[in-house]
């Protein structure tokens, strides 16, 4: 008879790394059947062609360019995919995508020497690939939306609106990216791997407390704030990876913090609309200096000490916040238009004169009659105070709405002063501006339901207080 | 209660833990080798054509740690040889054919009363006893520290955390009685007043049974690795064993069950320490809890079992978390086995290790608050500069960290690499 000679233990565990791999893969699927239903049958195709290719580039890397062991049954490769796929627009093509699998797993992961080797989340990568370079496919949707803007109605305490757009957030009635609208079920796939042991609780919740607690003290809606965008995908499911994140507890907690700090800033004050994606790489860098040690690839052991580290982060935190608030530090003011004038023939166009009376400016006709009125209106922006001039006729119909001073980013905020969205509210009256989700007629900038809603209330309200003071 | 840090929950599999002990026949031919403690080889004291009676002296200690050893079966020697021992490597043994007599010498019970402890320890190291829990420490020099060392509690190890393993559970439910009367002795050659017996397996009546005014029962988790000294000392007593120190350095000693039952039995009834209890498990035919002689060879124990069933990959000697697999099945028993576990390839799976995801698992499993999964990565990468810092001498080799791993990398046999490395290299 033979038998074997091995070292102890003889028994082993059940866990293996591809039951992990799918175990997570599993409870990513709701989310994403969600999302299919949300957003038609192509964000199916766009899931299965993320997946897909990002298995092929594992097995043509493995195969032929670092000629490994091919381990695509491991289900890194299929877990990687689905991961960018979630964080993907359904506007986004399929070749494109194939793009955005060749850098996640060809550049960011095995050219490191495979799973376990890779110092940044590979689907964030491949993510951030594709918004560098093919920004209008990506602007469709975002995996961070809309989340700074205050609604006015919320300002305004009703509590109805209120409520409504928190259960649309968590149940995932609004727009973004595939696999990151619904809260409900992504939360629920996170408890199943709780319940297996997968994952600890300690970073995303370090993650999404940091943000509350941030959002409080800078005054902003923290319930919005955690539900919209891809927080709960990234808290959960992104920055918990366990490659890219630190072994420890302590390390997980900092990590975590980290990563809702720097969320929360590029959020609040950076250009870019998104924060989670880039806060999560940007702390991936962290992790050898968190941990401790870094075994894998060079050789470092410092017996860090966290509580400097977390002094730092404090400190590096409050340069960064007085820096912003230095007005020579901003930039990005949009030029001033000195001729207000010229604005105000824009919006009111059979007016000639404007003659400023009583807290409302008249726009008076060749005849020197009253020909309508000028409306300034401020509303919360993306990214700071939104000022816009409206023009509404004698029946109080709009005639033209110009946004001149705004600090809009790029991506989201300056798609709402495009022309599209604008001139939907021309020749409405106040009673029908309303967004069609709220029964009017005009329709939101995809992704950006609630800054949409803050110009709508803003238009609305405006002309309804002029009603009220003319008559 | 309080509980050490780490750990894992191995399944149990303790079918055997109702079986009665059961006596094994003598053996027709025992080899019982010269090496079966810790610490220096015996040196023979009987040669070739002897005729040898059960129980008698045959082999004598040699150097400061080392333990005699006694005949387990009436007969003749027939030659004294290299053979092959459980550590699979050879071992001079004593060869001995039984006559089937089981003809024992004249056992000498004293009085206990008028013993001081020197000389009951003097009892224990004539009747050749060992830790019987496993690694086989000779018991008379645990039970005598060094002076500067203030004892203050005996802790008995019935944890049994192995699984499959139940023989110390028996002999605790069977010879309560021995089990107690043998603390009692530890405790009065020790001079303390705090005696525990930690079980394993949770049993009320067991619990009422070895209850008495002197001695503390405590029932433990189910955690692995729960009766490895240093976090039993932790689990009981709260007390931490730093690095590189002894239970003693804590003020605590500790004992396993049949090791009290085998200092009962010699000091009350002169009898050394020629027969264990062990457990038979996995896949043989009736598995269960068996006395049996020192010297027994393994393949004569799976006999009388009713043979192995299926296709049996594996023979394990002691637990499947730390035993040692046998390549044959001539292997003797000796004093530190505590088992013999036969394991198909069902119940063994064998799997190829992948890269480590980092998943933290094995450093969250190590009792001893080391990294694993970084010693292990230094000993394949070849940089052996780095593994002094990261201590693989203070790993106790419990295995707790490879059966959580899901990569399935051969931690402990990496961190065994690791401590040979360190020792020859003297980084």
């Amino acid at each position: 008879m033979r038998f074997i000679i091995s070292s102890s233990p003889h028994i082993k565990s059940e866990e293996t790394t591809s039951k992990i791999m799918f175990s997570v893969f599993f409870a990513l699927i709701p989310a994403g059947i969600w999302g299919v239903y949300k957003f038609g049958i192509y964000s199916l195709f766009i899931i299965l062609a993320s997946v897909l290719s990002c298995v092929l580039f594992e097995y043509i890397s493995q195969k032929y360019i670092f000629k490994t062991k091919i381990n695509i049954s491991d289900g890194s490769a299929v877990l990687t995919g689905l991961l960018m796929a979630y964080c993907l627009p359904p506007s986004i093509k399929l070749w494109q995508i194939c793009i955005g699998s060749f850098f996640a797993i060809i550049l960011s992961k095995e050219s490191f020497g495979g799973i376990g080797f890779n110092i940044f989340n590979p689907a964030l990568i491949g993510r951030t690939m594709l918004w560098i370079l093919f920004p209008s496919d990506m602007l469709g949707v975002q995996i961070d939306g809309i989340t700074q803007a205050t609604p006015l109605g919320l300002l305004k305490g009703n509590t109805a609106v209120q409520v409504s757009t928190y259960l649309n957030l968590f149940i995932g009635n609004v727009p973004g990216s595939i696999g990151e609208i619904s809260k409900l079920l992504l939360i629920l796939g996170a408890l199943y791997l709780f319940w297996r042991k997968i994952i600890s609780w300690h970073l995303p919740i370090a993650y999404i407390l940091t943000v509350f607690i941030l959002s409080v003290i800078f005054g902003q809606d923290p319930v919005l704030q955690i539900l919209s965008g891809g927080l709960i995908l990234g808290a959960f499911f992104m920055a918990n990876d366990y490659t890219t994140s630190p072994v420890f507890t302590k390390g997980k907690i900092v990590f975590g913090f980290g990563c809702g700090l720097l969320t929360f800033l590029i959020r609040k004050f950076s250009s870019f609309p998104e924060g989670v994606c880039y806060a999560i790489l940007i702390m991936n860098l962290s992790v050898p200096v968190l941990d401790g040690f870094n075994f894998k690839n060079e050789v470092l052991h410092t017996k860090i000490n966290i509580r400097k580290y977390v002094y730092i982060f404090f400190i590096l935190t409050g340069i960064y916040l007085i820096a912003f608030n230095f007005p020579a530090c901003r930039g990005i003011n949009l030029k001033k238009s000195s001729d207000k004038s010229g604005i105000f023939k824009e919006v009111l166009p059979v007016a000639s004169d404007f003659r400023e009376q009583n807290d409302c400016i008249k726009g008076l006709d060749e005849n020197k009659k009253i020909a309508g009125y000028i409306l300034k209106i401020q509303f919360d922006g993306y990214s700071g105070k939104v000022n816009a001039v409206v023009g509404v006729d004698k029946e109080f119909k709009i005639t033209g709405l110009k946004i001149v001073e705004q600090n809009e980013t790029p991506g989201l905020g300056s798609k709402m002063t495009e022309k599209d969205f604008l001139n939907q509210f021309l020749g409405k009256s106040h009673e029908k501006i309303l967004l069609t989700s709220d029964g009017g007629e005009i329709d939101a900038v995809t992704s950006a339901t609630v800054s949409s809603r803050a110009i709508t209330d803003a238009v609305r309200e405006g002309i309804n207080d002029l009603k009220k003071k003319i008559e | 209660m309080n509980s050490f840090k780490g750990g894992t929950y191995p399944p149990k599999y303790k079918k055997t833990s109702e079986i009665a002990i059961e006596e094994i026949p003598l053996p027709k031919i025992a080899v019982v080798p010269l090496l079966q403690h810790v610490g220096s080889p015996s040196k023979p004291v009987v040669k070739a054509g002897d005729i040898v009676k059960t129980g008698q002296l045959i082999a004598e200690i040699t150097g400061l740690i080392s333990a005699r050893i006694h005949s387990p079966i009436s007969g003749k020697v027939l030659v004294i040889e290299k053979r092959l021992h459980p550590f699979g490597i050879g071992i001079e043994s004593i060869i001995i054919e039984s006559d089937e007599k089981d003809e024992r010498v004249e056992f000498h019970p004293k009085d206990i009363t008028k013993l001081f402890p020197n000389e009951i320890i003097d009892i224990i190291k004539n009747t050749g006893i060992v830790g019987l829990g496993g690694a086989g420490f000779p018991t008379h020099t645990k039970l005598w520290p060094p002076k500067d060392r203030k004892i203050d509690s005996v802790i008995l190890n019935g944890c049994e955390c192995e699984p499959y393993v139940t023989c110390d559970y028996r002999v605790m439910s069977e010879e309560t009685e021995k089990v107690i009367n043998g603390l009692k002795l530890m405790m009065k050659i020790l001079d303390v007043h705090n005696g525990y017996i930690a079980i394993g397996i949770k049993n009320k009546d067991l619990i009422e049974k070895l209850k008495d005014k002197d001695i503390k029962t405590i029932s433990m988790g189910s955690k692995y690795p729960q009766g490895a000294e240093r976090q039993l000392i932790k689990t009981v007593l709260n007390r931490k064993i730093p690095y590189g120190k002894l239970p003693m350095d804590v003020g605590c000693i500790v004992h396993n069950v049949q090791t009290a039952k085998a200092v009962y039995e010699a000091v009350y009834e002169g009898k050394p320490l020629y027969e264990r209890v062990i457990t038979v498990a996995g896949s043989v035919k009736e598995p269960g809890n068996y006395k049996v002689r020192i010297g027994t060879p393994v393949s004569e124990i799976i006999d009388y079992c009713g043979g192995l069933i299926g296709d049996v990959k594996k023979i394990i000697l002691g637990g499947p978390m730390m035993g040692l697999t046998q390549f044959s099945l001539d292997v003797p028993v000796i004093k530190g086995t505590v088992g013999i576990v036969a394991l198909t390839e069902k119940e063994n799976k064998i799997y190829e290790s992948t890269n480590c995801i980092k998943c933290g698992k094995c450093i969250n499993a190590c009792p001893e608050e080391l990294i694993p999964t970084a010693i292990s990565w230094f000993v394949e990468s070849g940089k052996y500069y780095e593994l002094a810092n990261y201590n693989p001498l203070g790993c106790t080799e419990c295995g707790s960290c490879e059966y959580e791993c899901p990569s399935k990398i051969h931690l402990v046999q990496n961190i065994r690499t690791a401590k040979k490395l360190m020792k020859t290299l003297k980084y």
